[in-house]
């Protein structure tokens, strides 16, 4: 334990400026964190900037300090005095995790602890979750800092190995872009990656601190980087998003019933609208949604074009991903996919069979309260507040650790002065009700600098073709309906847009739709908020007798 | 012991015994392998193959608590620079148990260290003897010195060959050197290195012993005849002088051999070698010593 000791001693004396650099940011930060909360603007837009990349500054000063605490030691090369001194390896590897503990753990620990207190949520009942969100921090941030620097020699090939991790995972996500199926949700072996990652940085970190083997540990590193990358690039081809949305089950039906809606499609299919696509063509295709049931929600989160073209051919876009929230009273969804350019020119004035699959996850409302909006705040479950920032027409909302998991919010209206945008009632609204759903999130905290979460929830509502959305004002007196959200099951589903002319679904610049048949009636807006509002055919999210909000 | 780098055999085949309380000097060329060698004992590198035991202990397995008894500097060793000369001593302090305070203020003086002054602040020589007292103020059981010598002004030089002398009984001191002079000094053993070979290896006594440099005058011009003794080395001819160095000298045996290859002797003279001499002579004549 001396030793231990008397190497952190050491380390401190040796690193004070590193220190000093990165507490004196975690105090800057904590200082104007709660600013940020109510949106106070500097006079000067320097000082915005500098708050803007605090936290990336913040984050850059404790990597700069880990590696420079580990290489204090430095692990690489054959002179450095100390490999010929009674350095213990455990010893000496403690001593440099104590450092760590001590100058970035702790500190960011009792300011995250401040915050929640002057945030006025509950520190203690917080702490086991702060506690998760070091050990993230730990898995994050300390782990790859303290393996470059077990690698590295200095400073110089600290930036250089960062360089690298940098231009791997850019061309990663180059990658991502150009493979087929690889951005559509596939059920990446995440965990698998997170353990294969956390194993080598450990294994690197014994690896060094007990044998100095610098070449074996920056072969591993490169070899497992380079299996996670050719693991990357095969995956898609081993798995697409057809395994990932099965096709439906008895006890996992279509969400809905899909078609295509054969009233719509965009004018100006003499070309004009084509000059502003350059190598991709987006294409929408308006699809007609009847019975979904009610308490369901479906996200659209993939979605593939297959064409049979005039000559023989058969093309396909691959999946694609698709981030489309299908709430109970929507009629109608446009699923965008991406040509090349260079196929469209070619068959896009052609009639061609055309089958669009999509690949839905289902999910299912749960509990549902109601809650009464005060003047200009809300408590909602599981701990968290709201403001109201009218002039946004969305819920400024906080809470501790953590987003709440999947969410969904829906609103009624007293009759009040609440006004609704021109442009929001220029073309009648959905029957779907203004709603705000969030399918992300889980029961764990996340991984981020602040222990305040801070989140918008806008409630919005499909108009004109339901291709629109707006969003609609709270007011004090609005009744919100605040239900958590189950997954339930994946599952993918086909429309046959029978034979279509691809250039009667590319939107123009001005976006007009054409009603090709006179069957198509647009709704008049309501002139009133509580005209606009729930739908009395929702009445399942009437169940709990209404609070009211803790101002 | 073997050590390979790539296809280059840095070392091959040594084998060898350092005796305890002896001062063993370990010279050679550049690149002969020295300081590869003084690495793998000090598990710095790993033999290809083979092994050493140091201390008793397998070299591979020298590591923390081992370098208690073991002093080791090297001449291009890295030290922490950012450390003032009295705060790396203090610092070193507790790793040893026998850490010996007295010793250190000796060799303080005796280096005349400023313990004020920033390591990187230093001259390459002075950082040597700030290095030096880190390493011998433990008072080690091994002391093991890569070029010690390198950038130390005469005087110093003196004054760290005299602390070593002092030192030797109580430790066992491994030493490379490029100053043979200075080995000449205080070295009892030598071990001559030569592209990573042992080209000679034996106490200093008995190799000063038995090299010596023979000029012999003939009664009348005679050439160098062929098939000399293996052990006479550069053997040259003018008129009726004769030069030659005898690395297994014998005052009657080489006598006797002289007048048996070049018939008789007017006058001959043995003048004993320095250690340069004798390496120079092994050197140019490549020729292994028995």
């Amino acid at each position: 334990m001396s030793q231990i000791l008397h190497i952190f001693r050491k380390d401190a004396r040796h690193h004070w400026p590193e220190i000093l650099i990165s507490l004196a940011l975690l105090v800057v930060y904590a200082t104007l964190q709660p600013r940020t909360w109510t949106e106070q603007h500097y006079n000067r837009a320097f000082l915005d900037t500098f708050i803007h990349y605090l936290p990336g500054i913040l984050i850059l000063s404790w990597v700069f300090l880990i590696v420079r605490i580990v290489q204090g030691e430095t692990l690489v090369g054959d002179r450095q005095f100390w490999i010929t001194r009674p350095y213990v390896w455990h010893r000496l590897l403690a001593a440099k995790l104590l450092s760590v503990f001590v100058f970035f753990n702790l500190p960011l620990f009792i300011v995250q602890t401040v915050l929640l207190y002057v945030a006025k949520f509950p520190v203690m009942s917080s702490i086991p979750g702060l506690l998760y969100v070091h050990a993230l921090f730990v898995f994050a941030l300390v782990l790859p800092s303290f393996t470059i620097g077990s690698v590295t020699s200095g400073i110089g090939q600290t930036a250089l190995a960062l360089l690298i991790v940098c231009v791997v995972l850019v061309g990663f996500a180059y990658l991502s872009t150009v493979l087929p199926d690889s951005d559509v949700g596939i059920d990446s072996p995440d965990t698998e990656y997170a353990l294969l990652y956390g194993a080598t940085c450990v294994a690197v970190i014994l690896l060094q601190y007990n044998h100095r083997r610098t070449l074996a540990a920056r072969l591993i590193i490169g070899a497992v980087a380079m299996a996670m990358i050719a693991t990357g690039i095969v995956w898609p081809f081993l798995f697409s998003a057809t395994d990932t949305f099965p096709p439906p089950k008895p006890n996992a039906p279509l969400p809905a019933q899909f078609s295509l809606d054969q009233t719509l499609t965009f004018s100006g299919s003499d070309g004009e609208q084509f000059r502003f696509y350059r190598d991709d063509v987006e294409l929408k295709f308006p699809i007609q949604i009847s019975g979904l049931a009610a308490k369901t929600l479906a996200q659209l989160r993939a979605a593939k074009l297959d064409l049979d073209l005039p000559n023989g051919e058969h093309w396909t876009s691959h999946w694609q991903s698709v981030y489309h929230s299908i709430s109970f009273g929507r009629t109608r969804d446009w699923p965008d996919i991406k040509m090349k350019r260079s196929v469209f020119d070619r068959f896009g004035s052609s009639a061609v069979h055309a089958r669009l699959t999509l690949g839905f996850n289902v999910y299912e409302l749960g509990t549902t309260t109601q809650t009464v909006m005060a003047a200009d705040r809300i408590n909602y479950p599981g701990g968290g507040r709201c403001l109201n920032e009218i002039s946004r027409d969305s819920l400024r909302c906080f809470s501790a650790l953590k987003q709440p998991g999947p969410l969904f919010v829906a609103a009624d209206l007293p009759n009040s002065s609440c006004a609704v945008s021109k442009s929001a009632s220029a073309e009648g609204w959905s029957s779907a009700p203004a709603s705000f759903v969030e399918f992300s999130g889980d029961s764990t905290p996340d991984l981020q600098l602040s222990p305040i979460n801070d989140f918008n929830v806008s409630l919005t509502r499909q108009y004109a073709y339901e291709d629109r959305s707006s969003s609609l004002p709270i007011c004090a007196g609005t009744l919100l309906y605040i239900s958590n959200v189950k997954f339930r099951y994946p599952v993918r589903g086909e429309v046959d847009l029978g034979q279509i002319v691809l250039n009667h679904y590319v939107p123009g610049i001005s976006r007009k739709i054409i009603p090709r048949q006179n069957e198509h009636t647009i709704t008049p807006p309501s002139d009133t908020l509580s005209g606009n509002f729930l739908n009395p055919d929702f009445v399942f999210l009437q169940r709990k007798t209404p609070a009211r909000a803790t101002p | 012991m073997t050590k390979r780098f790539g296809r280059v055999h840095a070392l091959e085949g040594l084998s060898f015994s350092v005796p305890q309380g002896t001062v063993y000097a370990l010279v050679g060329p550049n690149g002969a392998g020295k300081t590869t060698l003084i690495k793998i004992l000090m598990n710095i590198f790993r033999a290809s193959s083979g092994s050493a035991s140091i201390l008793g202990v397998d070299s591979k397995k020298i590591s923390g608590k081992a370098f208690a008894s073991i002093g080791y500097v090297s001449e291009n060793q890295q030290l922490p620079g950012w450390m003032r000369v009295g705060a790396f001593l203090e610092y070193l302090r507790p790793f040893y148990p026998t850490w010996d305070t007295q010793l250190e203020a000796q060799l303080a003086h005796l280096f005349d260290l400023q313990l004020d002054r920033k390591l990187k602040q230093l001259s390459r020589g002075m950082r040597m003897k700030a290095a030096l007292a880190s390493a011998l103020a433990f008072r080690p059981k091994l002391i093991v010195l890569d070029e010690p010598f390198s950038g130390l002004d005469p005087m110093v030089r003196d004054e760290l060959g005299k602390a070593l002398v002092n030192r030797s009984g109580d430790s066992t001191i491994f030493l490379s050197s490029h100053d043979l002079a200075e080995m000449e000094g205080f070295a009892t053993h030598v071990m001559f290195l030569d592209a990573g070979r042992i080209k000679l290896c034996e106490e200093m006594s008995s190799l000063t012993a038995r090299f010596r440099e023979v000029a012999v005058t003939l009664a009348a011009p005679a050439p160098v005849p062929a098939n000399l003794p293996p052990t006479w080395m550069q053997v040259s001819a003018n008129d009726s002088i004769v030069r030659l160095v005898d690395s297994a000298f014998d005052a009657e045996g080489t006598l006797a051999e002289l007048s048996r290859r070049f018939g008789p002797v007017q006058n001959v003279t043995f003048a004993p070698m320095t250690l340069r001499a004798i390496f120079l002579a092994l050197g140019k004549s490549g020729k292994k010593s028995s």
